[in-house]
């Protein structure tokens, strides 16, 4: 399913720091464990994953470094930051509010799927 | 490459300091110590040319050799063609090595770079693609190569056919999308990453870049902006001067005509003639031989030019009209025109205007000084009254309200000598009672005393002049110094000026940017130009009280802010003040010689001379005192046995009892800073 694009740009960061947050990762590997992780259902462009990569990492959110791989060959690692997790607990906790909220309108509320 | 580039900008830095020391030379003000400056900006240059490319800091640092050679040029009177054949070799060395030096760099950075070849071409071109759209450092982008190239590299690992590899190819590049877009997504991102000094510094460096940028178009719209002649001002000097003169009364065409009759002395005789009359008449003395022979001759030869002379003498006033420079090549020598200046319609400036009966009326003077002399030693007495009165009358049509300075000049000269001769035919008592009434009376019919005063407009006229063909017509201030005409006002107002080193460009665009503009600039001027006037009709006493004013209002006038006033008005103060009191002084003489007339013949009827010169008012000898233009009292009178003594207190304002003032050499100087003028006993 193709999303809006600023539906997207919300949810894209703090889907990233999630995934971050399990474990340091290279651009490649990213990409393809967001697409696992979201059932398909989130891809991210190729080209929105390294600007906004290096968009966090300019915000400290997320911390970059070159290392070399199983196979030998150099890449680029991003793993999540101190400060990136406290980005990402605040954000989850909106997101949760948000959805409780949606579906509230929606009329599927009345599950608490999440803390209040 | 890093190492070449801050090489670069230490050495464009240093160039940098230069320049600046030369600008801060050339407008005279030093801000910092030299070498503190150079370190200042080698520091800076090196500093800002992490953040901006290579080429940037070449093309700076190729401007300021450049720069560097016209001011080396202009301050050793070289042409930039002789310094850049001088410097050429060692430029292009120079330039040669820094683009080897630059090419080695850039060849070794790019075997830095992380190895694409390996890749299939359309994603080589695709990354290369993005990487060149980047635009950013190359470490930055040989990072992003690597990173692209291995998410590439990563995707098609598991594709074992070229079909499955196509497919794969055609997905990631639609995924990454247009390269152009992802450069510049990328771009902002890293720029993001930097830290934020580096952020604030960069700011500054193009904020200080984009100041040099618009200074420099500054510089250029400042320095060829135009300019307007509206109005002619010679024109309007030549009406002042015209005003109230039909062409019957005028006396010019006689004198023209006596300039043109004139023999000029031989060579060998000319210094002579310059020199040697006041010393051969106060002294009595007699030339050598040849010289007297020659002088008579001479003045025999010259007997149809004093006629001319005599005739113009008689007439009312005297107009000559003004001409600016035209016509063949200028020479100036010894302080004597020989020619004149070729300029065009544009450059007729009033500030070269050229006065033309300066000779004329200096050759009828030393004229009618040998005649005066010869009467003298044949004793021809009243020749010689006739001819002092010619030279009176003659002073006097040139005393005219709008006669410029210089004529009024000429006729404090003329009337100066005139006094002299006669004070002198009085000492020499060969004049009787009834002679020197009736001199004393004709003397009455020539109110010099009460001739004005030189109307001194004609000076602004000429500033005015040089205001309209030196700044532009608007602008901040009402307009600004267009430099390059600054410089044909310094070549053509100070003719001696041609003999001295030029100024460069640079100079006059430092000069004229330091300059008020012109609103300012004519307000200014106007100011003191009126404050000058009021003092130029005072006498030297009242001057004295009012504890010049014009003179500290002249003073607080920055040099750099109105040079163009200093040039024109204030250098010329002094000038003008003295002028203005040699008319007082030239006043003051011939009243006294009117006075030393009276006396005499009292002396002569009653055999003595008076107590006070109020007497002789009382007896009718005298008319009236005349006052001393020294002090707030009458000329200074003191019987003092058979004689008397006349004198002014002078310039020092103090009575010294008659003591005259002597030069080193015993030579009496009669309006000296000290000691007082006295007209009687001659000196």
């Amino acid at each position: 399913m193709k999303f809006e694009r600023e539906l997207l740009k919300g949810v894209a960061p703090v889907v990233v720091l999630e995934i971050l947050s399990r474990g340091r990762m290279y651009g490649y590997e990213l990409s393809e464990a967001i697409e696992q992780r979201s059932g398909d259902i989130l891809t991210l462009g190729r080209g929105t994953l390294y600007p906004l990569l290096y968009n966090l990492e300019a915000k400290g959110l997320v911390a970059a470094e070159w290392a070399e791989s199983e196979n030998g060959r150099k890449r680029r690692y991003y793993s999540i930051t101190g400060k990136g997790k406290d980005q990402l607990a605040r954000q989850k906790e909106q997101w949760l509010q948000l959805e409780r909220g949606v579906k509230l309108v929606f009329g599927l509320g009345g599950v608490e799927l999440g803390p209040a | 490459m890093k190492a070449v580039k801050v090489i670069l900008a230490i050495i464009t830095g240093a160039l940098l300091g230069v320049m600046l020391e030369f600008i801060n030379l050339v407008a005279g003000r030093l801000v910092l110590p030299p070498y503190i400056l150079l370190t200042i900006m080698t520091l800076l240059a090196a500093g800002i040319s992490l953040f901006i490319p290579t080429r940037f800091v070449v093309i700076v640092l190729i401007a300021l050799i450049l720069f560097l050679v016209n001011a080396v040029a202009a301050v050793y009177f070289l042409s930039a063609f002789t310094i850049i054949l001088i410097a050429g070799p060692i430029l292009i060395f120079l330039v040669g090595c820094i683009y080897l030096a630059l090419r080695r760099a850039r060849e070794k950075a790019a075997s830095q770079e992380y190895d694409i070849e390996h890749l299939p071409d359309c994603v080589g071109k695709y990354i290369e693609s993005v990487i060149r759209n980047m635009r950013y450092r190359r470490k930055v982008r040989n990072e992003v190569r690597e990173e692209l190239a291995g998410h590439f590299e990563d995707a098609l690992a598991d594709c074992q056919d070229d079909d499955k590899r196509n497919t794969m190819i055609e997905h990631l590049i639609e995924k990454f999308g247009d390269e152009k877009l992802l450069a510049t997504l990328i771009r902002r991102g890293k720029k993001r990453c930097r830290p934020l000094w580096l952020k604030r510094m960069i700011r500054t460096c193009q904020a200080a870049g984009l100041l040099i940028a618009l200074f420099f178009l500054y510089t250029l719209w400042f320095t060829y902006g135009r300019y307007r002649v509206d109005i002619d001002y010679l024109e309007v000097i030549n009406e002042m001067g015209r005003a109230g003169v039909s062409e019957s009364e005028n006396a010019w065409p006689y004198y023209e005509k006596a300039g043109a009759l004139y023999v000029q002395p031989e060579k060998w005789m000319k210094n002579f003639i310059r020199s040697q009359w006041s010393t051969l008449l106060k002294k009595s003395e007699e030339p050598i031989e040849a010289a007297k022979e020659y002088l008579v001759k001479w003045l025999q030869k010259n007997e149809d030019a004093w006629q001319q002379f005599a005739m113009g003498s008689s007439k009312k006033r005297c107009f000559m009209k003004s001409e600016n420079f035209t016509g063949e090549d200028f020479i100036y020598e010894e302080g004597v025109i020989k020619s004149k200046n070729s300029i065009d319609e544009e450059q007729k400036w009033l500030a070269a205007l050229v006065y033309p009966a300066g000779n004329i009326f200096g050759d009828m003077l030393r004229l009618g000084r040998w005649r005066l002399w010869r009467h003298l030693q044949q004793n021809r007495i009243s020749e010689a009254i006739e001819d002092i009165f010619i030279m009176l009358k003659a002073a006097r049509n040139l005393q005219g309200q709008n006669n410029l300075w210089y004529e009024h000049a000429i006729s404090q000269v003329y009337t100066g000598s005139a006094c002299e001769v006669l004070t002198y035919i009085a000492a020499s008592e060969k004049l009787s009672a009834m002679d020197l009434q009736k001199v004393y009376q004709r003397l009455l019919q020539i109110p010099l005393q009460d001739c004005p005063h030189w109307n001194p407009e004609p000076i602004r006229t000429i500033f005015l002049d040089t205001v309209q063909r030196i700044f532009t017509d608007g602008g901040p201030g009402g307009g600004h110094i267009i430099p390059v005409r600054l410089k044909d006002f310094y070549t053509l107002y100070s003719p001696c000026e041609r003999d001295k080193p030029k100024k460069s460009l640079p100079f006059y665009i430092a000069q004229s940017m330091n300059h008020a503009g012109r609103d300012e600039t004519i307000a200014v001027y106007d100011e003191l130009f009126e404050s000058l006037s009021r003092d130029l009709k005072t006498s030297p006493y009242q001057r004295a009280i009012k504890e010049g004013y014009t003179a500290k209002l002249a003073s607080a006038l920055s040099e750099k802010r109105y040079s163009l006033i200093h040039h024109l008005l204030i250098k010329n103060i002094p000038f003008r003040i003295r002028l203005a009191d040699r008319r007082y002084q030239t006043i003051a003489q011939y009243e006294a010689t009117k006075t030393i007339l009276a006396l005499k013949r009292r002396q002569r009827e009653k055999g003595e001379c008076p107590e006070k010169l109020e007497e002789l008012v009382k007896a009718g000898y005298l008319k009236q005192i005349s006052d001393d233009p020294y002090s707030d009292k009458p000329l200074r009178y003191e019987r003092r046995e058979n004689d008397f003594v006349l004198y002014s207190v002078g310039a020092n304002f103090e009575d010294d009892g008659g003591k005259v003032f002597t030069d080193s050499k015993g030579k009496v100087i009669m309006w000296a800073d000290e000691g007082d003028a006295v007209f009687w006993p001659v000196q």
